[in-house]
C-alpha cells in the first residue's frame, strides 16, 4: 500500500488561496479597506507627531542654541564666565571645514544686574557676533520696536523685559555684573531695539550685546562661553559628532541638544509615550475588525476545510493556504495604505494646520508656533506600514492554528 | 482478494450523557473490484460505518485493516496520507472546491500527489470524458448542475486510482434522471478501471445496481447478500 508522504499541491494552494480572497468581494474590500485607512490614520498621526517634535527641535536648536554646542567641560555645572575659553582661529576653522557644519557662531553668555530709572531687573547678558547671528536665528526678523544692531556699543532688549525696565529704544540701560575672575563690570548701553521671540523666557530676560562689547563688559577678551554649532539638519551633526570631537581640546566638550535641554526631550519622550496609547488602540480597532473577518471566514468554511482534509490535504498545507489569504489582506491593504498616505502626509507636511482660538494663543504663550506640523520622514510610514503587517501577521496565526484543529469528521457533520 | 478487512467493529457515541451504538459488532470483508451497496434505515450506522473504514473517524473497538494497513492504528497525518493515495471520496452534497473549475477540482488530488501537470492533464481529460462533461472542463461548481457536480465528484474521486471508493448516499441529492446517469458511470469505471466502489445508500436504484448488498440494522450486519455475478 502506498503511505510515502507527498509534497505536492503548493501551487493548488496559491491558486485557491488567491480565488478565495475574491470568493466575497465585498467582506475582503472591506477588510483591506480597513487596513489602508489604519496605515494612513497611524501614518498620519506618527506625522504630525514627528513633525511637532521636529518643530520643536528646530526652534529650539535654530532659533537659538545651535544643534550643538562646544563649551568649556565645566560650564555645564557651573555656568559662570570663570568656564569660559579662547576659541583660536584654528578650532573655528577646523569646525567649519567639518562636513556636516554649516556655521560655528561664537557667544558669550553670563548673567547682570540691569537698572533703568528705580527699576531693575536680572538679565541673561548674550554676546553675539550679529551678522552671524542674524544668519543663524533670523534675529532682525523678531525686531518688534527700534532697529537692529545699529552701532557697535548698542543693544537688543527682550519687549518684555523692555516693559519690566520701562525702557524704549533711544533709552540708556545701565548693567552691574562680574566679569572674568572676579573683576567689576559695569556699563551703560543705550538700546537699538526691542526682540520678540517666540520663547517667553527669552523675552523676559535676554539682552543681546555685540560681542566685542560683551567681552569688554565681562572683561573676557577672545573668549567665548560656548561655539554654537548649526547643521543642515540635527542628522547631519549626529553625524559630524565624532569628527567634532577630535578637534576638541582638552578641557573643551561637545553638549547636542538633548544634553543642554533634557527638559524638551523628556517631553518628547513622555508624548510619545502618550502618542503610543493612542495608536495601540488604533491598532486595536484595526485588530479587530480583521480578526472579525477571520473568525467568521473560518466558521463559514469549516464544512470545505473538512473536505479538504477528508480527501488527503495536510493541515501544515491549509494552515498555509489560510495564511497566505490573511496576509495578502494585509500587503494589499498595507501597500495601498502606503501609496494612498503620501499625497495626504505630502500635502500636510506642505500646508501646516493653522491652530486658532485659545490653543493656539496658549501655544503662542509656550513659545511655539500655533500650527500642526506634520514630518515627511519614510521612517513613519515604514514604521506604521511594519506595525500593521506584524498585526495582520499575528492575526493569521488563529486561522494557521485551527486550521491544525480541523477534524474533517465534525466538519462533515455539520 | 480482499482489500478490507473489518473485524469485530464498535462505535458509541455520547450524546446528552445518553450512549447511542452505532456500530455494535461489525465484520465484514470486502473484495478488490466489488460494488458493494451498504444499506438499511437512517441511524442503522451506514455513515458511520464509511467514515470509519476511510479513517474520518475512529472505532472504539474493534479493527479496519485495508490490505496490510491497520487504518485505526495510523496518526492522523498518516491518515490524511493513506487517505491521499488509497481511497476516494464521493460525498451526498458533492463537496466540490468552489473556487477550482471542474478540470482543476479533479486535478487537485492529483497535484497534491505531485503528479506532474501533463499527467494530471491527461488524467482529468480521461475522466471528464469518462464522466461526459468535457465540455464543463472550465466551469467552477456553482455554475453546474448537482447531477453534473456529482459526475465531477465522481472524476475526482476516481483521478488517483484508489484503491476503492467509499460514497455516502451519492445519489441522494439527485433527480432520477441524473441519479441513474451517475450510477451507469460509477458501474462502467467499475468495470473500465476496476476500482472497489462501497456505497451508502436508501436509493432503491442504486440497491438494483449492486453486486453485493450489505444490510445494517441497530449497528449489526442484518444481512450480507450477492445479488449479481
Amino acid at each position: 500500500m502506498t503511505t510515502h508522504i507527498s509534497s505536492g499541491g503548493f501551487k493548488s494552494i496559491v491558486k485557491i488561496a488567491w480565488r478565495n480572497l475574491w470568493r466575497n468581494r465585498k467582506r475582503t474590500l472591506i477588510t483591506v479597506s480597513s487596513i489602508f485607512f489604519g496605515v494612513i490614520f497611524s501614518a498620519l498621526m506618527g506625522s504630525m507627531q514627528e513633525g511637532s517634535y521636529q518643530k520643536m527641535i528646530e526652534n529650539v536648536a535654530r532659533f537659538y542654541a545651535g544643534h550643538a554646542q562646544i563649551q568649556q567641560k565645566d560650564y555645564p555645572d557651573n555656568q559662570s564666565i570663570n568656564n569660559s575659553f579662547i576659541a583660536s582661529d584654528s578650532l573655528v576653522k577646523r569646525l567649519n571645514n567639518t562636513e556636516g557644519i554649516n556655521m560655528v557662531v561664537p557667544r558669550l553668555e553670563s548673567f547682570a544686574l540691569a537698572s533703568s530709572g528705580n527699576q531693575t531687573e536680572g538679565i541673561l547678558v548674550l554676546g553675539v557676533n550679529p551678522d552671524q547671528e542674524d544668519q543663524m536665528t533670523g534675529l532682525s526678523d523678531k525686531i518688534v520696536e527700534g532697529t537692529y544692531f545699529d552701532g557697535p556699543s548698542r543693544l537688543l532688549a527682550g519687549k518684555e523685559l523692555a516693559e519690566n525696565l520701562g525702557i524704549s529704544p533711544g533709552d540708556t540701560l545701565v548693567m552691574i555684573s562680574q566679569g572674568l575672575h572676579g573683576v567689576s563690570a559695569f556699563g551703560k548701553y543705550p538700546v537699538a531695539g526691542l526682540f520678540s521671540h517666540p520663547n517667553p523666557e527669552l523675552n523676559r530676560q535676554l539682552i543681546y550685546l555685540p560681542l566685542d562689547e560683551a567681552r569688554y563688559f565681562f572683561q573676557a577678551s577672545n573668549r567665548v562661553t560656548s561655539l554654537a554649532l548649526v547643521g543642515k539638519s540635527q542628522k547631519s551633526i549626529d553625524k559630524a559628532i565624532p569628527e567634532i570631537k577630535k578637534n576638541l581640546e582638552q578641557d573643551q566638550i561637545l553638549r547636542t541638544w538633548q544634553e543642554m535641554f533634557p527638559a524638551i526631550l523628556q517631553q518628547i519622550e513622555s508624548d510619545r509615550a502618550t502618542a503610543l496609547i493612542m495608536k495601540l488602540i488604533l491598532y486595536l480597532i484595526i485588530g479587530f475588525g480583521i480578526l472579525g473577518t477571520v473568525v467568521m471566514l473560518m466558521a463559514e468554511r469549516q464544512h470545505e476545510l473538512s473536505v479538504m482534509v477528508a480527501v488527503g490535504m495536510y493541515r501544515s498545507k491549509l494552515a498555509l493556504m489560510l495564511l497566505l489569504e490573511i496576509l495578502w489582506m494585509g500587503v494589499m491593504g498595507v501597500v495601498a495604505g502606503f501609496i494612498g498616505s503620501l499625497p495626504v502626509i505630502g500635502w500636510f507636511a506642505n500646508h501646516p494646520v493653522p491652530i486658532s482660538g485659545q490653543a493656539g494663543e496658549w501655544m503662542k504663550n509656550i513659545g511655539f508656533e500655533p500650527y500642526m506640523f506634520f514630518a515627511w520622514d519614510v521612517g513613519v510610514f515604514l514604521e506604521q506600514m511594519l506595525v500593521v503587517f506584524i498585526l495582520t501577521l499575528l492575526i493569521s496565526f488563529y486561522p494557521f492554528v485551527r486550521a491544525f484543529k480541523i477534524s474533517p469528521i465534525v466538519g462533515l457533520r455539520n | 482478494m480482499s482489500i478490507i478487512t473489518i473485524r469485530d467493529l464498535h462505535k458509541t457515541y455520547n450524546s446528552s450523557q445518553v450512549p447511542v451504538y452505532a456500530l455494535n459488532g461489525v465484520d465484514l470483508t470486502i473484495d478488490e473490484g466489488e460494488f458493494t451497496a451498504i444499506v438499511g434505515p437512517s441511524g442503522s450506522g451506514k455513515t458511520t460505518l464509511l467514515n470509519i473504514i476511510g479513517g474520518l473517524d475512529d472505532p472504539n473497538k474493534g479493527q479496519v485493516i485495508i490490505n496490510d494497513t491497520e487504518i485505526n492504528q495510523l496518526s492522523s497525518s498518516e491518515k490524511i496520507n493513506f487517505r491521499l493515495h488509497n481511497i476516494g471520496f464521493i460525498f451526498q452534497a458533492y463537496n466540490l472546491i468552489p473556487v477550482l473549475t471542474a478540470r482543476e477540482n479533479i486535478e487537485f488530488i492529483l497535484e497534491l500527489q505531485g503528479i506532474s501537470k501533463s499527467k494530471r492533464r491527461q488524467r482529468s481529460h480521461e475522466l471528464l470524458e469518462a464522466v461526459g462533461i468535457p465540455e464543463k472542463a472550465d466551469i467552477r461548481p456553482r455554475q453546474l448542475s448537482g447531477g453534473q457536480q456529482q459526475r465531477i465528484a465522481v472524476a475526482r474521486a476516481l483521478a488517483s486510482r484508489p484503491r476503492f471508493i467509499l460514497a455516502d448516499e451519492p445519489t441522494a441529492n439527485l433527480d432520477s434522471a441524473s441519479a441513474d446517469n451517475l450510477l451507469a458511470i460509477m458501474e462502467e469505471l467499475n468495470k473500465k478501471e476496476k476500482t472497489t466502489f462501497i456505497f451508502s445508500t436508501h436509493d432503491a436504484r442504486v440497491v438494483k445496481k449492486a453486486r453485493r448488498v450489505v444490510t445494517l440494522e441497530d449497528g449489526k450486519i442484518k444481512s450480507d447478500e450477492m445479488t449479481k455475478l
